[in-house]
């Protein structure tokens, strides 16, 4: 069986020359929790962006469950961007009912019991939560979906530690069983623990792809250390 | 999945079309039982009371509630385009662009469930309008605007003929949908080809919409004087060949709708290839 993200010669140049990702070659296996790793501008969100189809490709190809970005690999990606995207005036049950009318594998009963379990209103528009509960609100609903992979951009950045661990909680307990998870952070040692692979990006290309056992055992040291000597400034 | 496009785009935007809907309707009423008022001799009235004054107060009272509902109408029709267009960008190009092309649906539906909408907007707009100035006309005009009206009707109905009426008012709709729809895929191809502006795509749509009108004013101007010296200067002139006939400027309508509609055809088209091909979300 291929791997769940296939990407050939996949290149992207955006229109003021600077290239976001150069001539990648990666396949992504089921069933892991990836680490999409790198410093800013090294191409994770270009990367993530184009296996969600918001960004069309300059060059080359990315196949998502061999289907090229479309409607059939839209129904089997769960995605979470860096950015809130839900409409400020819509309430939390509107919001679920939307993803229960879009998405056939949407889990409504664990959405409402992850929105119980929290405490948020599901009455409240969007615009009256914090930015914080409003990032919750938005990772139940992509992690509520039995989805066969799961793209995270930045899923911990910007909350506090217990929101943090919260997060983390909340993918590994939630994601489909047999499903891809990728995290693209750059927060790691919160999330080291939890991933079976990584990938490390730099300029748009790709310096690393293994396990964290096989990075500690060849460097004798941690994912994140490893990362803090490869990307040093 | 593009009924439930619809469905959402439906609630999300009914709320404002109805009340600016409403507030025409509203106006409409104010405006009749005021020009009811103005059948009767007000200032005598006003004379008698001892109160002469209040003839300027009505007549700029009058004068105010004409530019309200001239103010209510420009919002109908323009405000509520403006607010389809930003709905179109801020849903498509912006954040909510994130969620909805990630949505297992096709790029046709996406753009479809937006026009569909506006259209519907467009066309409840249109029969407010029509129905809230013919009320008016009535208030104002009293029996004189429906004897009018019919007379205009029945001379229609005897120039053109009863068979070629029907046809006449199918084509009148036909043109209305097309100059529907090109102001639509104007806005909406303009908003397309603004995002693909590295910043400022707001700024960009506008230059392009702007840009769109102009170069189309320019084509249409250049081709029809093109047209109107070759007849001046051509033996055989299609014109007059033309009004030999009595359906010649309802043929001049269906070339000229035909055009308007394959426009829209290339804009549609454009639209979709950005939209896929394109799509540039920051």
């Amino acid at each position: 069986m291929s791997g769940i993200i296939e990407c050939r010669n996949l290149t992207k140049c955006y229109p003021n020359g600077k290239k976001a990702v150069v001539d990648l070659n990666l396949t992504l296996n089921r069933g892991k929790i990836i680490g999409l790793l790198g410093p800013n501008g090294s191409g994770k969100t270009t990367l993530i962006k184009m296996i969600n189809g918001l960004l069309v490709p300059t060059g080359g190809n990315v196949y998502i469950d061999g289907y090229e970005p479309g409607i059939e690999s839209k129904s089997i990606v769960s995605y979470l961007p860096e950015r809130t995207y839900l409409e400020a005036r819509s309430t939390v049950k509107d919001i679920v009912a939307f993803f229960e009318d879009f998405y056939y594998d949407f889990d409504v009963e664990r959405a409402r019991n992850m929105i119980i379990s929290l405490g948020i209103d599901e009455n409240a528009p969007l615009r009256t939560l914090s930015k914080g509960t409003k990032e919750k609100v938005q990772l139940i609903l992509v992690m509520s979906r039995n989805a066969g992979l799961y793209v995270l951009d930045e899923p911990i950045a910007g909350v506090d530690p217990a929101a943090r661990d919260y997060i983390i909680k909340t993918i590994v307990k939630n994601h489909n069983p047999g499903s891809t998870v990728l995290i693209c952070t750059h927060l790691i040692s919160d999330i080291e623990d939890i991933l079976d692979e990584v990938i490390f990006l730099k300029q748009g290309h790709l310096v690393l792809y293994g396990t964290p056992d096989e990075i500690r055992n060849k460097y004798n040291c941690s994912v994140d250390r490893h990362f803090r000597e490869v990307f040093a400034c | 999945m593009l009924k439930r496009l619809l469905a959402y785009e439906w609630k999300d935007t009914w709320k404002l079309m109805t009340i600016l809907n409403c507030i025409v309707m509203g106006l409409t009423l104010a405006g009749s039982l005021f020009l009811l008022f103005t059948h009767l001799d007000l200032s005598e009235i006003f004379e008698q009371i001892g109160r002469s004054d209040l003839g300027i107060l009505y007549f700029l009272s009058g004068m105010g509630f004409f530019m309200l509902y001239v103010g209510s109408i420009m919002v109908l029709t323009l405000g509520s385009m403006i607010f389809f267009f930003v709905r179109f960008y801020k849903n498509l190009y912006a954040d909510q662009g994130y969620l909805m092309h990630t949505l297992p649906v096709g790029k046709h539906e996406l753009i479809w469930s937006k026009i569909l909408v506006f259209i519907v907007w467009r066309v409840i707009s249109l029969i407010v309008i029509c129905v809230s100035v013919s009320m008016l006309a009535y208030a104002g005009f009293g029996d004189g605007f429906t004897t009018v009206a019919a007379e205009t009707v029945k001379a229609f109905i005897d120039e053109v003929g009863g068979f070629r009426c029907g046809v006449y008012i199918i084509i009148l709709i036909l043109m209305f949908m097309a100059g529907v729809l090109y102001n639509i895929f104007t806005g909406y191809l303009s908003i397309s080809i603004g995002q693909l502006a590295h910043k400022n795509k707001v700024l960009a749509s506008v230059g392009v919409y702007i840009g769109i009108i102009f170069v189309i004013r320019v084509l249409s101007s250049i081709f029809s004087n093109v047209f109107f010296v070759m007849e001046e200067f051509s033996e055989k002139s299609i014109i007059r060949n033309l009004l030999e006939y009595r359906d010649a400027p309802i043929m001049l309508c269906l070339v000229a709708m035909v055009i308007q509609y394959v426009i829209c055809a290339a804009m549609y088209f454009v639209i979709y290839s950005i939209m896929n091909k394109r799509l540039n979300l920051d």
